[in-house]
């Protein structure tokens, strides 16, 4: 049995399918139901409500109190969405209606290819794709998925749903910017340490921070630490907007837009919607993960857990897997915060949300990629 | 040798949702045609060992520009009474000339190129050739000066941008 199985995975397409079934099983379909119901357990903890806690999952019954109730919550609300009329506008352009929700869940889904969701297990890297321009394939798809909110704002032929989704180009556009200068100063940050210089491999990026210390710790340089915190804050910030999450939910926001762009959706198509911004939080969490918090390693602090990364990239069955919880823990806890965080903060104004990312964000990215430049060179003894 | 299949299928459609992209009078329908232009040229560039350019051009182009293109559109939303009136056949017919005789002027030194070269081989770098570190060792090493000379002309355009905007303030 042992051999047989050794056997069928020794082949590379069923080790890519494997983690392919794994990326997409896990981080889409296993991952967003549960943030669905811990999004609404969460928020009803912090507004002193019960939420919902009736359903459960059968046959188990809440193993004797140990899990907390309402777990199939998302599982009958998938049910219901799908027996729902799923209704079209008459006046809606049909075509670009029905590619809206595809264009919002595909492009993240797509993104966690080249993200490395664990250390190795016998020498197979746990990632997906090892693509030679890494985490730039994720900045590319992820600047795809706008389209989705754009052209199902526009198609549903609604005036809130149009100014949802043109609040929700400006918004990502303008936000991607300093996401994006923030990911070139920890690339930078990365590539000064390094003999070899920057990198834009994922794989490359976790192993170094590994080895060196997380980059949200400037990388194993304690001059770049303000940097790596700095960053982290200023990409954080970037990726709520980029998610459209509170505190900057503009293009859905229910007070003035009904629900925006989504106005118009009903039954599956709506929780298409709503599955993409699921999978977007999970993907920007994951970049985060992957850029600053040091991927799979453990932080190697004050020597007392030295060794611990070589163990988990040590290529067993369960070293594998246990690097690939650190992962998933990590990722959990971003995520977490995320839902924290859109039940603490009020929503902005749109003229707020511009001030803060052209005026506050982009010139402090600018400027951290200014300061990782000249104590990168530096601190490798001015030799670029 | 044989033409990559994945390689004429993205530039058949590239082809053929440009041409789309400058006949359709609905402007939100030339923006999802450009889009499909924008991303069959990146598999274009992808099987041309180009990922960075690929990369590059899906994040700026697709990513940033058309975005702003259909944020631009939709903040017009114009009805079908306002499109613009169908050009003339004879309009028509003296642009797609023109058309032609460009695309003529850059496919007849092409061809004398390809002809030339059925003999020889490529200068092949392999996939490196394409990748992050080989674009950024050429754009800050021979190709510095042009480059920067290049953001300048950026800011040019930018400014060019300011002082158009203010004018029509004052």
């Amino acid at each position: 049995m042992h051999n047989l199985l050794e056997t069928v995975f020794s082949h590379p397409a069923v080790r890519g399918g494997a983690k392919i079934a794994f990326c997409i099983g896990f981080f889409v379909l296993a991952l967003v139901p549960l943030l669905v119901i811990l999004e609404r357990r969460i928020s009803a903890f912090m507004q002193n409500r019960v939420g919902p806690d009736r359903v459960n999952l059968p046959f188990i019954n809440r193993l004797g109190g140990i899990l907390p109730g309402g777990l199939a919550q998302p599982l009958a609300d998938a049910i219901k969405l799908l027996f729902k009329e799923d209704i079209i506008p008459s006046g809606a352009d049909k075509f670009l209606y029905l590619a809206g929700p595809v264009l919002v869940l595909v492009p993240p889904a797509l993104g966690m290819i080249v993200i490395p969701f664990g250390s190795n297990i016998g020498g197979e890297p746990l990632q997906v794709a090892h693509l030679g321009v890494g985490i730039l394939f994720t900045m590319s798809v992820l600047s795809v998925a706008v389209y989705g909110l754009a052209f199902g704002g526009w198609a549903s032929n609604n005036k809130w749903s149009l100014i949802g989704g043109m609040r929700a180009s400006a918004q990502l556009v303008s936000y991607e910017l300093s996401l994006g200068l923030s990911i070139l100063a920890v690339l930078m940050l990365s590539g000064a340490m390094d003999p070899k210089g920057g990198t834009v491999d994922p794989r490359e990026l976790v192993q170094r921070q590994a080895d060196h210390g997380w980059n949200i710790f400037g990388g194993g340089n304690p001059w770049l630490l303000p940097a790596g915190l700095g960053g982290f804050l200023l990409f954080f910030i970037s990726a709520l907007a980029e998610n459209n999450r509170l505190p900057f939910d503009l293009p859905e926001c229910e007070a003035e837009l009904v629900g925006g762009y989504h106005t118009e959706y009903s039954s599956m198509k709506f929780s298409l919607f709503m599955m993409g911004e699921f999978v977007g939080m999970i993907l920007m969490c994951s970049l985060m993960v992957t850029l600053f918090l040091g991927g799979w390693s453990l932080p190697p602090l004050f020597g007392a857990l030295n060794g611990a990364n070589e163990w988990l990239a040590g290529g067993s069955i369960l070293q594998g897997l246990v690097s690939v919880g650190i992962f998933v823990s990590k990722v959990m806890v971003l995520l977490l915060l995320y839902i924290a965080i859109r039940w603490t903060l009020p929503r902005f104004k749109y003229t707020q949300l511009m001030d803060l990312g052209w005026k506050r964000l982009l010139p402090l990215a600018l400027a951290n990629i200014a300061y990782v430049a000249v104590v990168g060179v530096a601190a490798s003894g001015g030799q670029p | 040798m044989g033409i990559d299949p994945v390689f004429a299928l993205a530039a058949a459609v590239s082809v053929v949702s440009g041409l789309m992209t400058v006949t359709r009078r609905n402007p939100v329908y030339s923006a999802v045609w450009m889009l499909a232009c924008f991303i069959a040229l990146a598999v274009v560039y992808l099987r041309l060992d180009a990922p960075f350019l690929a990369a590059m051009h899906v994040l700026v182009y697709t990513g940033a520009i058309l975005v702003l293109f259909l944020f631009v559109i939709m903040l017009l939303n114009l009805k079908p009474e306002e499109f613009p009136p169908e050009p003339s056949l004879p309009a028509k017919g003296v642009c797609a000339l023109l058309c032609l005789g460009l695309f003529g002027l850059l496919a007849v030194p092409m061809w004398f190129a390809a002809v030339e070269l059925q003999g020889g081989t490529i200068d092949a770098k392999g996939p490196a050739f394409g990748g992050v570190e080989y674009v950024g060792e050429a754009l800050f090493g021979p190709y510095a000066l042009p480059f920067e000379l290049m953001s300048v002309l950026i800011m040019v355009a930018i400014f060019g941008g300011v002082v158009l905007a203010r004018r029509k303030a004052a």
